[in-house]
């Protein structure tokens, strides 16, 4: 049996950036040799260009029809940024630059280059972040974070006390309620886990060494399942920082597009109208 | 800890998907979820574990076959809630679990769209309220003069500044001065995605190319049809149709070029490409750019070493080189100056002297034909005194011849004697006035010329020389003349063609026949004062003459007109009427001495006098301007216009296009070249080249 992985989309997609640059390039030579014949290919390269965005809108089309079997969603997301380097190709060769010079233009040119921006980068970071995460070694899914973090919780609590209970000391007690029952409140250290620094792994090192130093015996059972629950919530907490920012990122991408595409239509009616 | 794997099967935890739209309020904040998660709605489930589940189930009993029907409510908390609660669900069939209800969140999903359609509506919001840049919602507002600036507001549908020029004259009615689809409907709007762009006939609605068709006639067909430079080629069907959208960009800046236009647009059409001047543009003609022959003569060679080395004119000599004369023209070109700036200190005065004899009155052959030509005039003016001398002593004489008879009836002798001796007195004054009469006119000897003069000839179409042919007409000529003045050379320019208003402008009709009837009588015309150059009409001896008021005067033009237009003619005496217009020697001809004379066979037969202000390359454009901020202004001119040496030819090919060439050697393309090539000075087409045969604004525009 030949199992698929994700590289077996690389000849798609490297196949689709041929076949794309040609076709800019083509195009880019139709436009040029229509201007050295006193003619004008923006018409065409308009309707090119908008015809690309709009079969980039359509990957969030084929995201909510999952039931439908359109292919796999690698090729789709193949197809997405080789059409979307496209576009800025197209781009190019529509306006016969990279900025324009009137008000809606120039908000239009700035969104595309937003969207185009953040496509790319998402692009990267969706092909960075997925090996960030595998090195955590814990998986989650994003939506079920808050009932890991607030199961963690209950059992971080649940230790606390067992270890009042052992020794008779409030120590452990007083160092869950004072030290340890914000950080277990929700995901702490957003940042640092998004940039992959270890401010996070540091505090709470630091945390459990001094309060190891100030228990006894009967409360090391407590305060080691206390810290194997506050680790968990380390790697939660990375998880929900990466998947968070990945889940943000597509929404700016998609904003941008709705809001340029709005934009594409309005110009597409102006260029027509005012054609005459 | 240790993970649990299984931790998310599908009875240990709840279905989460990620494109759920809400999530439980609880979790949101990071709290322990309800098991059951919002509705679709957004709407919390989570007041109670589960939804009983009211079961039917028909009980059959064995021992009496009854059928008896049992419901119960069960409890439906899912597996990963904990199962069925203990308590179960209350008698009513509601959940026995219940807990307070939370505030379900949208999840990023859910905000993602919400922001979309929040981005889509501001984009329409910007486009719908900035639409009003000209005049609407925002955007500035029509001024007392109905004048809107729209110089630094937003707009949504202008796609950016005009140029400065395009953005002063749009400044009143805004868009629609170009886009008519500006003031469109709705509907418009949506008819335009279907209808061909016309925006280039806006363009010329002011703009023209040298056509007048479009201007007056009304029915001429759309005015591109004599815009474009291809349309000058009509051998080239094939070359591609041009409009203005085609070179010209507009909405690019106030500063921008409209004409940004490259070379490989030139060669869309021009058979003969090139890339490069320096390296491959075509060789210039033979004898570029002398190609036209000259409107003027003038020998720049004898002038500057002959004329200006002569010690008597040496004051007059140019002092700044060739820009003495040659002024500056707003396209660049170095044109000579005015005859009144250059030429009329040396030129002025020969051209007032340079008379032309109109009619010269010549002896006829038949006696009978002087004495009518003479009996036109009456006594002529030597022989008035005498006549009126004997008209007195016959006068004086009449009473006493009246009175006579009865003195000699009466026999009053001494009566009789004092009238005779009165009458003997009268008689001998009447001798005397006869013979001072007599002695007057010189009849022995005819005062006239030998010949018809040329112009008389040709008006009264007969041989000048053959006094036997032209006497009969020349005496009918000289007795109207004699009666009605210039009337009868009026009638016989007319009857050639000619303009007599113009030709005869300032001749006094009492100078024809003063001179005429000074013929008549064999006497000289004596005029009261002696004609000084440049006067005019003028009559001398027997001949009415025109001295030219000064250079271009307007009734010697209208001379030479009148030889060129019968330059072909057979008429008697044409040729040489034309030869005496048109040589350069004495009278009108000499104005040929500078001006060129159309060529005999040439088809149009008239002068250009005037050296053409119009470009005669319409499709060349060379600057003088920048050429002579690199060069010196006198004597950098000759760094591309070379006199030829004296008794040098031309090399080989090149050859003078007609005998009024001026005198300089063709330009030598390599010193083009040595500055404009690849590295040094600009060479594109558009610095030597212009599309546009002879752009203007229309008048109406401005």
């Amino acid at each position: 049996m030949i199992i698929r992985t994700v590289n077996s989309v690389r000849p798609f997609g490297y196949t689709l950036a041929a076949i794309g640059a040609a076709v800019v390039a083509g195009l880019a030579y139709y436009s040029h040799q229509q201007h050295l014949q006193l003619s004008d290919a923006t018409f065409v390269t308009g309707w090119v260009l908008l015809t690309a965005m709009v079969s980039l809108a359509l990957f969030n089309i084929r995201k909510r029809l999952s039931m439908m079997p359109m292919g796999r969603a690698a090729y789709w997301l193949a197809l997405h940024v080789v059409v979307g380097l496209f576009a800025v190709g197209m781009f190019i060769v529509h306006t016969g630059g990279i900025w324009a010079t009137g008000f809606y233009e120039q908000v239009m040119a700035g969104l595309f280059w937003a969207t185009a921006l953040s496509g790319v980068f998402g692009w990267l970071y969706q092909r960075a972040m997925p090996r960030r995460l595998t090195r955590i070694g814990y998986e989650v899914v994003y939506e079920r974070i808050p009932a890991e973090i607030a199961a963690l919780r209950e059992e971080a609590e649940e230790a606390a006390l067992d270890g009042v209970g052992a020794s008779g000391e409030p120590t452990l007690g007083r160092f869950y309620s004072e030290t340890m029952e914000d950080f277990f409140r929700r995901p702490r250290f957003i940042m640092s886990h998004l940039l992959g620094a270890g401010a996070a792994q540091q505090w709470v090192d630091i945390r459990f060494r001094t309060v190891r130093g100030l228990i006894g015996g009967q409360e090391e059972p407590a305060l080691a399942r206390l810290e194997a629950a506050a680790r968990r919530k380390l790697s939660i907490d990375a998880h929900y920082a990466i998947q968070r920012s990945l889940k943000l990122w597509v929404a700016v991408h998609v904003v941008l597009s709705a809001a340029l595409l709005t934009l594409a239509v309005w110009h597409l009616i102006l260029v027509h109208v005012y054609a005459r | 800890m240790t993970e649990d794997k299984n931790r998310f099967a599908h009875d240990r935890s709840p279905y989460e998907r990620p494109n759920f739209p809400f999530r439980c309020g609880r979790e949101a904040a990071f709290g322990k979820p309800c098991p059951r998660g919002p509705t679709a709605g957004g709407d919390c489930q989570g007041i109670a574990d589960c939804t009983p589940f009211r079961t039917r189930k028909v009980v059959t009993n064995p021992d009496t076959g009854e059928e008896t029907e049992i419901q119960r409510w069960e409890c439906r908390r899912p597996a990963h809630a904990g199962g069925p609660c203990a308590e179960g669900p209350r008698p009513d069939g509601a959940c026995s679990c219940s807990a307070p209800p939370c505030a379900p969140k949208p999840t990023i999903r859910r905000q993602r769209g919400r922001w979309a359609l929040l981005a889509v509506a501001a984009m329409v919001a910007m486009a719908l309220a900035f639409v009003g840049a000209a005049g609407g919602i925002i955007g500035p507002q029509p001024d007392h003069e109905g004048v809107l600036s729209h110089v630094g507001w937003p707009s949504s549908v202008n796609p950016g500044p005009l140029s400065g020029k395009h953005e002063q004259f749009t400044a009143k009615d805004g868009c629609v001065s170009c886009h008519v689809g500006h003031s469109d409907t709705l509907t418009g709007w949506a008819g335009a995605l279907f209808e061909r762009a016309t925006i280039a006939d806006a363009c010329v609605s002011c703009h023209s190319f040298g056509e007048k068709q479009a201007d007056t006639d009304s029915k001429a067909a759309s005015p591109m049809a004599f815009a474009a430079h291809n349309t000058k080629f009509p051998s080239r069907p094939d070359a591609p149709t041009a409009t203005c959208m085609g070179c010209h960009t507009e909405h690019k800046g106030v500063d921008a070029s409209v004409t940004p236009i490259v070379d490989g647009q030139c060669a869309a059409c021009h058979t003969t490409k090139f890339d490069d001047f320096a390296e491959s543009h075509p060789k210039f003609g033979a004898n570029f750019p002398h190609e036209s022959a000259r409107t003027i003569k003038f020998p720049h060679g004898k002038h500057l070493d002959t004329h200006f080395a002569d010690p008597r004119y040496a004051d007059r000599a140019p002092t700044e080189g060739c820009v003495s004369c040659h002024t500056d023209q707003a396209d660049g070109r170095l044109l000579p100056g005015s005859f009144e700036n250059g030429c009329a200190a040396c030129h002025e005065q020969a051209i007032k002297e340079q008379g032309m004899a109109v009619f010269g009155l010549p002896e006829l052959s038949d006696p009978e034909l002087t004495a009518e030509a003479r009996d036109s005039c009456g006594f002529p003016a030597p022989q008035l005194e005498s006549a009126r001398a004997t008209l007195d002593a016959l006068a004086e004489a009449l009473p006493t011849m009246q009175s006579l008879g009865e003195t000699a009836e009466s026999g009053d002798v001494d009566g009789v004697m004092s009238a005779v001796e009165t009458l003997n007195e009268a008689q001998a004054t009447i001798t005397e006035a006869q013979e001072e009469m007599a002695e007057a006119v010189d009849m022995s000897e005819a005062v006239s010329l030998d010949s018809l003069s040329p112009t008389a000839a040709f008006l009264l179409a007969v041989p000048a020389e053959e006094v036997d042919d032209y006497s009969e007409a020349a005496a009918e000529f000289l007795i109207a003349a004699a009666a009605d003045g210039a009337a009868p050379l009026a009638e016989a320019i007319e009857a050639k063609g000619g303009d007599a208003t113009l030709l005869l402008a300032g001749l006094s009709p009492e100078l024809v026949t003063g001179v005429t009837c000074a013929w008549a009588a064999n006497t000289e015309y004596e005029p009261k004062q002696d004609p000084e150059p440049g006067a005019g009409w003028t009559a001398q001896e027997t001949q009415v003459s025109y001295l030219p008021t000064g250079h271009a005067d307007a009734v010697t033009k209208g001379w030479i007109a009148l030889g060129l237009a019968n330059r072909a003619s057979e008429d008697e005496g044409a040729d040489a009427f034309a030869e005496l217009m048109l040589s350069a020697g004495d009278g009108p001809g000499r104005c040929f001495k500078c001006h060129v004379a159309p060529a005999a066979d040439a088809e149009k037969q008239a002068v250009q006098w005037a050296i053409p202000r119009r470009d005669i390359r319409p499709f060349t454009a060379f600057n003088h301007d920048p050429h002579l901020n690199v060069l010196d202004q006198g004597a950098g001119c000759a760094t591309c216009h070379r006199q030829l040496e004296p008794g040098a030819t031309l090399a080989e090919g090149q050859s003078r296009p007609g005998p009024h060439a001026n005198d300089f050697k063709p330009i030598d393309q390599q010193t083009c070249k040595d500055c404009h090539h690849p590295g040094g000075v600009r060479q594109d087409c558009g610095l030597c080249h212009r599309y546009h045969s002879n752009p203007s604004i229309r008048k109406r525009t401005m």
